[in-house]
C-alpha cells in the first residue's frame, strides 16, 4: 500500500495536491445539486469523500489528513463562511480518524469504513452546529443525517471502486 | 466491492443511534402552539403560532440579513443572506418539536407544542 521507498515528499506533495483538488471539484459540483430531501436540508452526497477513501487506501492515513485538511480549509474559505470552516473541519478530521481507526477492524471493508465516515462527519458537523448555537435541538437533524449515511457512505464506497485501477498508472509516470 | 460482516454491523450500529436520536426528539401533538427564534440561544421572539391572524415578520440584520414569516399555524425562514441557504430550504415548519437554524447566523427557530417540554418522562 505504501511505497514509500518510491514516494519522494515532493512526489507525496503532488499526488496530496492532485487529490485535494479533485476533491474540490467534487465538493464544487455537489452544491449545484438541488436540495436533495425535504426531510434533511443541507445533506450533501459526500462525493469529495472519494478522494478521501482514495488517499487512505492508495496512500496512507496521513496523506488522508492532509488532503481532507486542504479541502475543507479551501472550500470554506471559497465557497463557505468564516463558520462553515469549523463545521467542515471538524466534521471532516473526526472523518478521516475515524475511518482510520474502522480500515484496520477485522472484517470491516471499505463499504463499512466509507459509512462510518459519513456518520462521523455529520456528528462532528451537528456537534458543533450545536455547540455554536447553544442549543441541543438540531440532535434530531442528525438521527436523519445518520440514517442517510448508510446509502450514501455506500455510494461513495461504489464510486470509489473504478479509481482503484487508477494508481499503478499514476506510479508509472 | 464485497460486502463483508462488519460492513453490515456498521450500518446496523449507524441505524441504531439513528433511530434512537429520532425516537428521542418526538414531536406531540399536531398543533403548534409556540415558536421561538433565538439567536446564540437568547431568545429573538416568540409567536403564538395559534392565534396570529395576519402574518408576521422578523427580520435580523448581523451577521447575515433574515427574515423570518410567521403565519397561522406555521413559519420559515423566507429570505437570507448566509451563503448556504439550509434555512430556507429547510421551509415551513409546522409541527411540534420541528427546528428550522442558519447556523452562521446562529438562528434557531423551534416549535414547541401543547406540552411545553420536549422530554418523554420526568421521573421525580
Amino acid at each position: 500500500m505504501n511505497n514509500d521507498a518510491k514516494r519522494s515528499p515532493a512526489r507525496r506533495a503532488a499526488e496530496v495536491g492532485l487529490l485535494a483538488a479533485l476533491a474540490m471539484a467534487l465538493s464544487y459540483m455537489e452544491r449545484l445539486i438541488p436540495p436533495l430531501i425535504p426531510a434533511a436540508p443541507g445533506v450533501k452526497l459526500g462525493l469529495a469523500n472519494i478522494a478521501t477513501l482514495f488517499a487512505m487506501y492508495q496512500m496512507g492515513v496521513s496523506e488522508a489528513f492532509m488532503v481532507t485538511l486542504v479541502r475543507c480549509t479551501l472550500a470554506s474559505l471559497l465557497f463557505g463562511s468564516g463558520t462553515s470552516l469549523a463545521f467542515s473541519l471538524c466534521g471532516g478530521l473526526l472523518s478521516v480518524g475515524v475511518m482510520a481507526l474502522m480500515m484496520h477492524i477485522p472484517g470491516v471493508g471499505e463499504l463499512g469504513t466509507s459509512m462510518a465516515g459519513a456518520a462521523a462527519h455529520n456528528t462532528g458537523q451537528i456537534a458543533v452546529a450545536a455547540t455554536i448555537m447553544r442549543s441541543a435541538a438540531l440532535f434530531s437533524y442528525l438521527g436523519w443525517l445518520l440514517l442517510l449515511s448508510i446509502p450514501l457512505g455506500a455510494l461513495i464506497a461504489l464510486s470509489y471502486q473504478p479509481f482503484k485501477r487508477v494508481m499503478p498508472y499514476i506510479r508509472r509516470t | 466491492m464485497r460486502i463483508r460482516i462488519g460492513d453490515i454491523a456498521v450500518a446496523l450500529i449507524i441505524a441504531a443511534a439513528g433511530v434512537s436520536l429520532l425516537a428521542g426528539f418526538v414531536p406531540r401533538g399536531d398543533a403548534p402552539e409556540l415558536a421561538i427564534v433565538t439567536q446564540d440561544n437568547i431568545e429573538l421572539a416568540r409567536f403564538e403560532l395559534g392565534a396570529l391572524g395576519a402574518e408576521q415578520r422578523v427580520e435580523i440584520d448581523a451577521p447575515y440579513h433574515l427574515v423570518i414569516q410567521a403565519e397561522e399555524g406555521q413559519i420559515r425562514f423566507i429570505e437570507a443572506d448566509c451563503p448556504d441557504q439550509v434555512c430556507v430550504h429547510t421551509g415551513w415548519l409546522v409541527r411540534p418539536g420541528q427546528v428550522a437554524a442558519c447556523v452562521p447566523s446562529g438562528v434557531l427557530i423551534r416549535l414547541e407544542g401543547e406540552n411545553r417540554d420536549d422530554l418523554d418522562v420526568i421521573l421525580r
